[in-house]
């Protein structure tokens, strides 16, 4: 058939993906070599990449990026694993708490960060009051206007949103597991912890990679939970890539500037999941 | 299936059952509670909540909800959230199917290509390409239009939608099509009264992340959108935030209780299918 006869099926979708994905990728590495001013007569130069390598605020930024993922996709991996392993299984209920589980998924983060505002709030927040109720009174800290804390309350609360998500993906993993295997090994006289040892959990290295990946991208694409929470403060203490571009590109105007951040963002978002997608190659054919 | 925890009667696995029950009730407990809260305050006066923010209410102030509905405008930043959401997620079943269908039935050389040039960006975020986008959104003269929420919104939700789509229809016998050509059906009629029927599935699951994604999108609203009467609910909700009401804290309580209600309402009708089309996407992706 002749490929002409596609152009009308074909053609909507990708002409709206060029206008709005494709060419503002392209066009952000052409201006990240551009002048802030958007003139577009001006040779393109390196500067702002030179500039790049010198701001110590986006090299803290990216380092609070880094601290992010990691503490955000260990809390989900294994908050979501344990959560998968009590769901397994055929039990009232069980629908009723996977349910609960996936609730925070579906909900905006406006709304969560505002719910954990209060609840983090120094003074009238829940979980100081709960403390200082128990006689903890000394534990109740300044969880989002303290520089040392206000980056591990907002990784609390990335985790809370998404552990669900990633619960669910575990879940599907778990249910595929061949039965057979576990009734030979318990024939064999394997214990439960040596059939969940030897058995569980190789098979679910795979889905700990998915999970690994979704959730690592999203620790360096985040804006959405710290501008909410913290606005980047107390001190900068949570500023973070996005938060950077964001100020940048509009509230200083720095286009060409904030162009080169956001396309050497995209360049490690890539470079971290070529890297992971190699593990999970390694992974797969163990 | 019954791994490691389901085998009640002997002593070590009974304890393995009470771990389970504990581990479950802890995390319910720890999703339900602060959203519970958060709801009971909602119905406090604001001066009952700062002498007691962790109590039952002792005056029920249901009007802190009539009052947040007017100050808020919520009703406005309901309709604007349901025009761009719907929007989005009709356009993007449209687009996706009829682009998955056209590559399914065309098999021209290079239609591998378009199909990775699309997919390549599958793990790219819109708000990491904010700036030319805005430049696009301006010179197109979207600013401050619903379009310029819902055509990038469209364009972000493609490449999971097509994945979707694509396999699905690969999976499909192809003697369907064959039998329907002999009929002498177009393609247009393939697509209308065989193919779109038959992927229920994938529109329901294509539908829900993608609608759910729009309703929740913050980033872009606040960049593309400073026309009030256009604002949508996490926009609108978080601009009442910072108004002169941020220090009425029940009020602000109602207002975000109100914005969390038409999710949480439709979650609560189709809970599987949520989950089934937010975790599938990215299971199969």
């Amino acid at each position: 058939m002749s490929r002409l006869g596609a152009i009308p099926w074909i053609a909507p979708g990708l002409v709206l993906f060029f206008v709005f994905v494709q060419f503002p990728i392209l066009l952000q590495v052409w201006m990240s070599f551009g002048p802030d001013s958007m003139d577009m007569t001006a040779a393109p130069s390196l500067r702002h990449y030179v500039e790049l390598v010198h701001d110590r605020k986006f090299g803290t930024a990216l380092g609070h990026n880094v601290h992010f993922a990691i503490a955000t996709v260990i809390g989900k991996v294994v908050l979501a694993f344990a959560l998968a392993l009590a769901l397994n299984g055929d039990f009232r209920g069980r629908l009723f708490f996977r349910g609960v589980f996936f609730l925070p998924v579906v909900i905006s983060f406006v709304a969560i960060g505002t719910i954990w505002g209060f609840m983090l709030q120094y003074q009238l927040g829940a979980v100081n009051g709960t403390l200082r109720a128990m006689g903890l009174g000394w534990l109740a800290l300044d969880w989002l206007g303290s520089g040392r804390l206000a980056m591990w309350s907002v990784i609390f609360v990335d985790i809370w949103k998404w552990t669900g998500f990633h619960v669910v993906i575990y879940l599907a993993g778990l249910q595929s597991l061949p039965r057979d295997l576990y009734e030979a090994a318990e024939m064999d006289g394997a214990s439960a912890f040596q059939r969940f040892r030897d058995i569980t959990m190789p098979l679910m290295r795979r889905y700990t990679m998915t999970n690994v990946i979704i959730a690592t991208l999203g620790a360096f694409s985040v804006f959405d939970v710290i501008f909410i929470m913290t606005k980047g403060g107390p001190f900068n203490s949570t500023q973070v890539a996005m938060t950077q571009i964001y100020l940048n590109a509009f509230q200083f105007q720095r286009f060409g500037y904030a162009s080169a951040q956001a396309t050497a963002l995209l360049a490690i978002m890539g470079a971290v999941s070529i890297v992971l997608l190699r593990l999970s190659q390694r992974v797969d054919t163990q | 299936m019954t791994a490691a925890l389901d085998a009640p009667g002997k002593p070590a696995e009974r304890s393995l059952h009470w771990l389970r029950w504990l581990i479950l009730a802890f995390g319910a407990l720890g999703v339900l509670y602060p959203i519970g809260l958060f709801l009971v305050n909602s119905l406090k006066t604001n001066a009952e909540f700062v002498v007691t923010p962790l109590s039952w209410p002792s005056v029920w102030a249901f009007e802190n909800y009539v009052v947040a509905w007017q100050k808020a405008r919520m009703g406005r930043l309901i309709v604007n959230s349901a025009i761009v959401s719907f929007a989005t997620t009709i356009l993007t079943i449209l687009f996706a199917s009829m682009l998955a269908f056209g590559l399914h039935i065309f098999r021209f050389r290079g239609r591998n290509a378009i199909m990775a040039s699309v997919v390549m960006t599958l793990t790219i975020p819109a708000q990491i390409y904010i700036i030319p986008l805005y430049i696009v959104v301006i010179s197109l003269g979207l600013i401050n239009t619903h379009l310029a929420l819902i055509l990038p919104y469209t364009a972000g939700s493609l490449p999971l939608a097509v994945i979707l789509f694509s396999n699905y229809f690969a999976g499909l016998p192809n003697e369907v099509i064959d039998a329907a050509r002999m009929d002498g059906s177009s393609n247009f009629d393939i697509y209308r009264r065989i193919m779109l029927p038959l992927s229920r599935p994938v529109i329901g699951a294509v539908g829900i992340f993608t609608f759910v994604g729009a309703w929740n999108e913050f980033f872009l609203a606040l960049i593309f959108i400073q026309n009030k009467d256009l604002y949508t609910l996490p926009l609108g909700t978080q601009v009442f935030a910072t108004s002169e009401y941020s220090v009425d804290f029940t009020l602000l309580f109602a207002a975000f209780s109100i914005s969390m209600m038409p999710m949480l309402i439709a979650y609560l009708l189709m809970q599987r299918q949520f989950i089934a089309g937010m975790a599938g996407g990215a299971l199969k992706g």
